[in-house]
This record gives structure tokens, sequence and C-alpha cells, in this order.
């Protein structure tokens, strides 16, 4: 046997350098697995902070929102309420002494009646007046179009379903949907400076699908995410989280000349309307 | 100390050694599942075996009889302790299937049970570091599995692997040890004992760990 | 005349109902058939019995005047519906008369312009005020917004691809978009040239040298 220690020896140090190697490859292991928790621990971290913010912007506009029917109301309502009854009394009070006013307790009554559209315009601020009258369907083409001959602009609405008449979404879906798209309007109408806007409604199975395009001055999704971690207004915030209370996604993107912006909406939650 | 000496108290530590994860065994033993009874027999056959060992180490046809035994019981137990874990049971019948043909070629047909072995177990080292990395193959692509290290078996698997790992080479130039000379054999066999120990140690912490898993 | 326009009322209101109804009532040539509270209970008292003229309030409970309407409309046509709302607008006018409305009156109109337009609507059937007159014609005179405008360099692109014979599928994969967009470049040029068909629009193309 040739120099049996040399190979023991080789040996030995064979045998530690594999128990080497697989304390090495367990502590890999189990270091990038720990480096996968992090980063998911992080986007977790980015997700809940971002739902948080979301939230808040719901309830700051709710917040918001009330403020301003209050406002209304205490502003427009409540004084000439109080003068009208005060300028009554004092009428009733004439005739009681048998001085015979009608004609002032008339007007009186035709106030009053001027004062009730007051009201009925506040309420309509809360809920639009088309959609509780005539649904989502025709309450959003009659934005639409009324948005036409803006600055020379024209929109259109295309309900392109294939099942009729049933939206498959709730009540209160709708109106946040309704509201969505209402938003988007608004925007597009003041940023992008569209000649022409095409608005169309889809339904797949399990989902409905809105499409906005025009040839305006766009935004892609990676502008959107751009704005939103540099910490965009109220107004895209609100957006977001009404497109999150619907468990929906929205698209933006642009090509050759077309600004698409694609709201696509779960209805596996939904009931017949 | 002499590498006979210290090759001699190796042995006995490592039978006592064994001890360690026996023990823990039965104090968990309400939350012992298969794969940790299927341990637990194994570490009772290895003490035992080991036991034997030291008893018959003179008479070397008896003790390379209880010694080969113990490899095809110690192999067909951690295949089935994987074929638990991996639930991989293709593969599993696979390894089981050539383990057996090898075994039985070696021991009935090209040689005898009583004659010392080196083929058979270095084989049974191979499929065990081949499944012991299935099974860390199998972590490291389960998204939901974040924290390997809390799960009882990584510990039970990495054992094997270093076990196994460390005693491939040993199995696999056993002929060479046995006719070396006695310092030489006794050093390589102490180094091979003192891993065993140290697994020994790993079971005993991946039993302890079951109460978490 | 010997019978009596046969009417049926329709709103929440119940005050102003019951107003109504008392009023009506009291002219001779009338005979008020039922009232009803919300649209659901008017597609009920239809199945059974069936005015002549409907009035009918567009804001009800459970189901609205719009959707009793449309509903009518296909079902029940021979009844001629008369909207009273409190919304005098241009676009609850003109969705009123798309969904098959044959008078349009506001809820603060007099007791006496109201039987007027029962009274027209049953014998000419329809009645078309001055305030619903005016809104209607300055609606039509603003949909004839015609103003051409420029082709873009893009919309130039879309129009030779589809005066060749391309479909939108060809022409998107031609260009690498999607048929949304060259969908939305047809649309969009068919208002800029004033074409209505792709016949048309190659004609145009050809004209104009753009193939």
């Amino acid at each position: 046997m040739e120099n049996p220690k040399i190979l023991a020896l080789i040996i030995v140090l064979s045998v530690l350098a594999i128990l080497f190697l697989i304390t090495l490859v367990a502590m890999n292991f189990l270091l990038s697995k720990r480096k996968i928790l992090e980063k998911e621990n992080k986007l977790k971290d980015l997700e809940n902070r971002t739902k948080i913010e979301l939230i808040k912007t719901i309830v700051e506009v709710e917040e918001k929102h009330k403020s301003e029917i209050a406002k209304d109301l205490h502003d427009q309502i409540i004084p000439v309420l109080t003068l009208k009854a005060l300028n009554l009394k004092t009428h009733i009070t004439e005739l009681e002494k048998g001085e015979k006013n009608y004609t002032e307790i008339r007007q009186g009554v035709d106030e009053m009646a001027a004062l009730a559209d007051d009201i009925r315009e506040i309420v309509h601020g809360i809920v639009p007046k088309m959609f509780t009258s005539f649904g989502f369907i025709k309450s959003l083409e009659t934005l639409i179009t009324d948005m036409s001959s803006v600055n020379g602009s024209t929109a259109t609405f295309k309900d392109n379903r294939s099942n009729g008449k049933e939206i498959m979404l709730t009540q209160i879906q709708q109106l946040t949907l309704y509201r969505t798209c209402a938003e988007i309007l608004n925007n597009l109408m003041k940023h992008s400076k569209y000649n022409y806007l095409e608005a169309s409604l889809e339904d797949k199975p399990g989902e409905i699908l809105m499409t906005f395009a025009h040839d305006g001055s766009g935004i892609t999704n990676q502008e959107i995410e751009y704005l939103t971690m540099a910490g965009s207004g109220i107004g895209l915030k609100s957006l977001q989280s009404r497109i999150l209370s619907l468990n929906g996604k929205i698209d933006y993107s642009i090509e050759k000349g077309v600004s698409f912006i694609k709201l696509k909406i779960p209805t596996s939650n939904g009931i017949k309307n | 100390m002499t590498f006979a000496a210290g090759y001699n108290f190796l042995t006995y530590a490592s039978i006592f050694s064994v001890g360690v994860p026996i023990a823990i065994s039965l104090v968990k033993f309400r939350k012992l599942n298969r794969v940790l009874w299927c341990l637990l027999i194994f570490l009772l056959i290895g003490g035992l075996c080991d036991a034997v060992c030291v008893i018959y180490r003179e008479n070397n046809a008896l003790l390379n009889v209880f010694l080969n035994v113990f490899t095809i019981l110690e192999g067909l137990l951690i295949f089935y302790i994987y074929k638990l874990e991996l639930r991989k049971n293709k593969i599993i019948a696979v390894v089981f299937t050539f383990f057996s043909v090898i075994c039985v070629w070696q021991f009935f047909i090209l040689k005898q049970i009583s004659v010392e072995d080196t083929v058979v177990s270095t084989m049974e080292a191979l499929f065990v570091i081949l499944l012991s990395g299935l099974y860390f193959h199998k972590q490291l692509s389960d998204d939901n599995i974040t924290r390997p290290a809390k799960f009882y078996f990584f510990w039970i698997n990495l054992s094997f692997l270093f076990y196994f790992g460390a005693g491939l080479l040993l199995f696999a130039t056993n002929d060479f040890i046995n006719r070396a000379p006695m310092n030489i054999a006794s050093m390589l066999w102490g180094l091979h004992l003192l891993v065993n120990i140290g697994c020994n140690l790993l079971f005993a912490f991946g039993t302890w760990k079951i109460q978490k898993y | 005349m010997g019978s009596k326009i046969k009417i049926g009322l329709a709103e929440d209101h119940g005050a102003l109902r019951q107003g109504y109804v008392t009023l009506l009532k009291g002219q001779e040539n009338f005979e008020v058939l039922f009232d009803v509270n919300d649209g659901k209970e008017l597609m009920e008292k239809l199945k059974t019995i069936r005015p002549q003229i409907l009035l009918l309030d567009l804001e009800m409970p459970v189901m609205n005047g719009a959707r009793a309407l449309e509903i009518m409309k296909t079902k029940y046509p021979s009844i001629k519906v008369i909207v009273v709302s409190a919304h005098f607008t241009k676009n609850y006018i003109i969705e009123s008369f798309k969904l098959g409305a044959k008078a349009f009156l506001r809820k603060e109109h007099t007791i006496e312009r109201i039987i007027e337009a029962i009274n027209i609507t049953f014998d000419q059937g329809g009645f078309i005020d001055n305030e619903v007159g005016i809104i209607l014609a300055n609606e039509l005179s603003s949909t004839a917004n015609t103003k051409k405008q420029e082709l873009t360099e893009h919309q130039i692109e879309v129009l030779a691809l589809i005066a060749k014979g391309h479909t939108n599928k060809e022409a998107a994969e031609k260009l690498d978009v999607s048929t949304g967009a060259i969908k939305f470049h047809r649309s969009n040029i068919m208002l800029k040239t004033g074409c209505k068909t792709t016949p048309e629009l190659m004609a145009y193309a050809i004209q104009n040298k753009y193939i």
C-alpha cells in the first residue's frame, strides 16, 4: 500500500470539505429563503400602507362631501326658511287683526315651492338624478353625450353588451361604477384635450369592461405608478379607492395616437339589478 | 491518548449519543408522527447494531452479517421516511427497486451476506443524498414555506445529508481503511463516529422541533 | 264624445296622488281606473286593468317609472303615457320620449295644464308644450355639429389600410396595435370625414390620394 498516511489524510480532508460544503449549502438555503420572506413582507407592508391610504381617502372624500351638503343646507335653506316663517307669522297676525293680505301669503307659498327645488338640487348632489330614474346605462350614456360639443369635441357611448339589459352588479356597485366613470370623464375633460372620445361597455363571463378611448394626451400605467409613489392628489387616490372597493382594475395605455383607459370590474359577487 | 483509545471512546460515545434523540422521542411521545416513529425505530436498530458490533468485534463473519442486515434495514427505513415526507411515490419506488436489486445481487448472488460490503452502503449513501437534495428543493420551490428551519424535518434531513455525505467517501474506501494500519483506520472510523454523534444531536433537535410544527 | 277617457295614475307622493285623483275625478269626461304607489304595483294592475292614458311619475320606489315605461313600450304599447316629473331637464325629457312617452309635464304644472295634456294626448296621440318644444328643438340643432378636422398621421396610416381592404384585425397586426385602437381610429376618421360606410372611406381615401 503506497503511502496510506497520505491517502488517509486526503480522505479526512475530503470528508471535512464535504461537511463544510453541506453546511455552506444549508446556510445559503436558509439565507435565500429569508431574503424572499423579507421581500414578501416589504411588499405586504406596501400593500397594506396603500390600502390604508386609500381607505383614508374614501373617508376624507365622504367627510368633505358631507360638509359641502351641510354648508349648502346651512347657507341656502335655513336662513330662507327662517325668514319665510317669520314673514308668514307676520301675515297671519295681520289676518287675525282683520287685515287681508292674501297676495303676500301666496308669494310666500311660491317661495317655499322654490325652496323645495333648492333642496332637491342638494339631494341630487348626493345621488345623481338620472341614475335613480333611468338606471346605470342611461345615466352613463347621458353623462357622456352631454360632454359632446364641449369645446367642439365629440363624445359617444357604445353599449356592446351581449346579454341584453342586465348588469350583474348590485345597486351600490353600479352607483360606485357610475361615479368612477364620471370622475374619469371629468379628468379627461380637464386634462386630455381630446377631439374625439369613445366610451364603450362590454360584458364578458364574470366581468364588465368599461373602455374610454380618445385622441387627446393620455397617460400610461408607469406614469400613474410614478404619480402614486410621489403621493398624488386626492383626485387620483379617490379614483383608486373607488376601483378598489369594486375589486376592479384600471389600465392606462397609449397606442399610435389612441389613449385607452380600461376599467375591469368582476361581477361574480353581483346580483341581478 | 492513542487513536485506538480515542476510537474506543468515540464508539461508546456514539452508542450513548443515540440515547439523546430516543430520550426526546419518549418525552414527545404523544406528538410523534409516522416519520418520527420510523426515525425512532431507525435509531433503536442503529444503537443495537453499534452495541452488537462492540460485542462481536472479534467475529468478522457475524459482524459483517449484522452490519449488512443493518445496512439493508437502514436503507429501507430511510427511503420510507422520505416517501412520507416527499410524497413522490415514483421516485421512491425507483430508488427502492434499485436498492433492493443491488442488495440481492451483492449479498446473495455475487458474494455472501457474511462478507464485508462497500457497494451497497455506497449506493445507499448516494440514494439518501439524492433524496435529501429533493427535500431541500421541495422547500425551496414552495412559496408558502418562508422559514424552512422551523420545520422539524429540515434538521433530520440535514442530519441524513451530513451522515451520508461524510460517510460516502468512507464507505467507498472501506476496503482501504480495513487494510490500513490500526491508527489510520481508527482515525478514519473515529471521524465517522464523530459525525454520527453530531447527526444524533441533530436528530434530537429535529424531534424536539415537532412541538412547534 | 260619449265614452270617458280611462286614466291610470302612478305617483309615490301620497298627498299629491290623492290630490290628482280628486281633481281628475271631478272632470266629466275622465274615469280614474286606479292609482298606484310604485312601478311594481303598476305592472300588477296593468295585467287586469288597461287605461287609455297613464300619468306616470319617473321616480318611484321598488320599480321606478323609467323601468315601467320601458316595459310598457313593448307589453302595452296602446297605453299613452304622460310623464309627470319633478325634473324638467333636457335629458329627462329626451329619455322619456325615447322610452315611448307621449307627453312630458312638470309636477308644478297646474291641473288645467294636466287636463289639457290628457285631452290632447287622447285625441292626437301626443302633447308637446312650448317649453318642451324649445328644449327638443335646441337638442336637435346641436347634434348637427359637423366640424371637419384634419386627419393625423396615424389616422392616414389606418385609412390607407382600410381602403386597401384590410380588416380591423389585419390592420392591427400590420401596425402592431390592438384591434381596439384600429376601431377607434376608424370611428374617428368616419366622424372627421363624414363617411358612414367602408366603401365611402375607400372612395374618400382614393379621392384624397391616401392610396
